[in-house]
């Protein structure tokens, strides 16, 4: 009997991984190919793109160097086009590129490890978008004992930890707090006689966050009235739940504020669940693929797109130039735009122009 | 007489909590003139609880065998990418679904067999699963959300009966009746206690511990599988570490309820209250704008407050 259950059960389990894996191969084949997958490291890079990167680059042969890239994290779409912007980019060097990251938004020990990795593994460049402003000084004390150079992503590694360090770390992403305001005039303009506002906020302690938060503020806080503000954590989950228990509080809130299209992409479902989409109006950020299409939808009424290719090209471009001995940029503002119904198609279709590039070559 | 009423106020503390729970918030809410008590926001309450809730039944029953499964919330993660996938790929939305259960039950197997015939202590079983199936959620679509496929599926999670009842209280009615009704009244059920309660003993008396074992952890897969579903339909978005962390609030719930992390002991009735206690707490601290930081601290006091009362009996018997 006990025989006969558990070959059953085998039975049941092996069919199951059967279908299984016939179903995931099936809408593989389907899934877009617009979108950034992780790149293999076996992968091509495109003509195009090998050209760019070696005309601003000095010329010397590169594929010696190995560099690390310490990305946030690898699950959402914008944090993966980074990292694939920095593989194939490396790539048309030749160098060889190592890709790691942290399982969350908010895995710094995770980052810790693969630095300290990086460094004993004897890399010669690291690129890094730091999971939190601070608390990654001693692993980049360690990178700079060692001498190895480090280039900072996306969000910027705050003042204090640059401080403690004594060495400046060259910075190229978005400046947030010019893309939060950009939302608050958005909002300011909408809404010139005031309206009842929440605002979802992200991981407490990344500056990208306080700089989204403060540059929204900046330019609307005079006109809206701020009646609630939670840390969703950059998560769908957490943003949908928030946001239906702030309308529970506030049946009359006309504007929601998301500082990331993922929670954006939550509070909309709760909106739309209380058949509220007329009166309460979602103002988003990042331009993630999604986030265009809720904007095309009319779901978002605007969503702030940023340039996570350009920052991946810099990064390899500024590497190879301290590598060659040259010296880095130590700043460039990235740039962001403001994407609403009259951009959003044009913004999608560049979107996925860019993934393409970088995407491994046919 | 005395003790007699101790035993009283022992089986009825965790609905004292949640009672004495609603009326802080209603007072406080209403001081702040904000609406926490009406039946739509109980309705809210009750949803927002019911993936955590479906979720506790199998933290609930693998923690009554003195086991217990960290996989639940990487099964969540899993499913959604999975089902997600599978309707884009234009599979119907049925046969999708008893996939994402059939892989649910299958993780569940894998779980089971490991943990009662080849005696890895359960903690290590699921913890590993737990990492393995977070990376087979990454893996099936490189990493990527998906999104584009059929929104039918959102009725699963957005229909309405009589204009305020979500379906997910449904379920959560449904498949809680049917749960305590087999943990009550089957062998199968009254296993799971004798086993929890004392393995060797249980054996002895002719159950067949290591088949019953794999049961349970199946069914555990299984339900995860279906919060999996719900947390789909909710929110259209399928995003690989969705239901993060979820395995540690659906044994919060259990443990609220009062299931005894050692085994063999516990109501499954008072985990559904549980859960509906740890949604009460983000609702109403919501409603009242506290910071998220301290939902947090509030939420980690409200467990070992409702471990601690419920513990009293065997305070008294020591």
């Amino acid at each position: 009997m006990k025989k006969k259950l558990v070959s059953t059960l085998l039975c049941v389990a092996m069919l199951g991984t059967m279908i299984a894996g016939c179903g995931s191969d099936g809408s593989k084949a389907d899934s877009n190919s617009s979108d950034a997958a992780v790149v293999d490291e076996s992968s091509e890079v495109s003509d195009k793109l090998a050209e760019e990167i070696k005309a601003q680059v000095p010329d010397k042969e590169y594929s010696e160097y190995t560099i690390g890239f310490c990305g946030m994290t690898l699950n959402n779409e914008y944090h993966i086009i980074v990292a694939n912007s920095v593989a194939q980019s490396g790539k048309a060097l030749g160098m060889k590129v190592e890709i790691q990251a942290g399982a969350e938004h908010q895995s710094v020990e995770e980052q810790l490890t693969i630095i300290e990795n990086f460094v004993s593994q004897g890399v010669d460049g690291i690129i890094l978008v730091p999971a939190a402003s601070e608390g990654l000084i001693s692993a980049l004390q360690e990178c700079k004992d060692a001498g190895i150079p480090v280039i900072n992503l996306d969000t910027k590694l705050d003042a204090n930890t640059i401080k403690t360090l004594g060495e400046d770390i060259p910075f190229y992403g978005t400046d947030n707090y010019v893309g939060g305001q950009m939302v608050g005039e958005k909002v300011a303009e909408l809404y010139p006689d005031g309206c009842k506002a929440a605002i979802l906020r992200g991981v407490q302690g990344q500056t990208n966050d306080d700089d989204r938060y403060n540059g929204f503020l900046d330019k609307a806080g005079d006109v809206i009235e701020l009646v609630a503000e939670q840390h969703a954590n950059w998560e769908t989950d957490l943003g949908y739940t928030a946001i239906q228990n702030i309308i529970q509080a506030n049946p009359d809130l006309q504007v929601v504020y998301c500082e990331n299209d993922l929670m954006g992409i939550g509070a909309y479902q709760a909106v739309d669940e209380a058949g509220l989409t007329e009166q309460i109006k979602i103002f988003s950020y990042d331009g993630v693929t999604e986030g265009l299409q809720y904007v095309i939808d009319e779901k978002f009424v605007s969503t702030c797109a940023q340039q996570p290719i350009e920052m991946g090209k810099l990064g390899v471009v500024n590497m190879a130039k301290i590598l060659a001995g040259e010296k880095a940029e130590t700043y460039i503002d990235t740039g962001c735009k403001l994407v609403t119904i009259d951009n959003a198609k044009d913004t999608l279709a560049e979107t996925e122009k860019y993934a393409e590039e970088i995407s491994a070559a046919k | 007489m005395k003790n007699k009423y101790d035993i009283n106020i022992a089986d009825w503390i965790i609905y004292i909590g949640m009672i004495g729970i609603f009326f802080v918030f209603t007072i406080i809410c209403s001081a702040m003139g904000k609406n926490f008590l009406n039946i739509n926001n109980v309705m809210n309450i009750v949803n927002q609880a019911s993936i955590n809730a479906i979720l506790a039944i199998g933290a609930s029953i693998v923690i009554l065998t003195g086991g217990i499964d960290l996989s639940v919330g990487s099964v969540v993660g899993f499913v959604g990418i999975f089902l997600a996938m599978n309707i884009k790929g234009g599979m119907s939305i049925p046969a999708a679904i008893i996939l994402c259960l059939l892989c649910g039950a299958v993780i569940g197997l894998f779980n089971g067999v490991l943990v009662s015939y080849g005696k890895v202590p359960a903690f290590i079983t699921t913890l590993g699963s737990m990492q393995a199936v977070r990376g087979l959620a990454q893996i099936i679509n490189e990493g990527q959300a998906v999104s584009g496929f059929p929104l039918e599926i959102g009725a699963l999670m957005k229909t309405k009966f009589f204009g305020v009842v979500p379906i997910g209280v449904l379920y959560v009615i449904v498949f809680y009746a049917i749960m305590i009704l087999v943990l009550a009244y089957t062998k199968f059920g009254r296993g799971i206690y004798a086993l929890g309660g004392n393995s060797h003993a249980a054996r002895l008396s002719g159950i067949k511990v290591k088949r019953l074992e794999v049961i349970v952890y199946i069914l555990c897969g299984v339900f995860a599988a279906f919060a999996g579903v719900m947390l789909l339909a909710r929110l259209l978005y399928a995003d690989p570490s969705a239901g993060n962390s979820y395995e540690m609030n659906a044994i919060a719930a259990a443990v609220i309820g009062g299931i005894s992390m050692s085994g063999g002991k516990g109501k499954l009735a008072n985990t559904v209250v549980g859960a509906i206690i740890l949604a009460t707490l983000t609702n109403g601290l919501q409603i009242m704008n506290v910071a998220t930081y301290y939902q947090t601290v509030i939420t980690g006091l409200v467990v070992i407050v409702a471990v601690f009362a419920d513990k009293r009996k065997e305070r008294k018997a020591e």
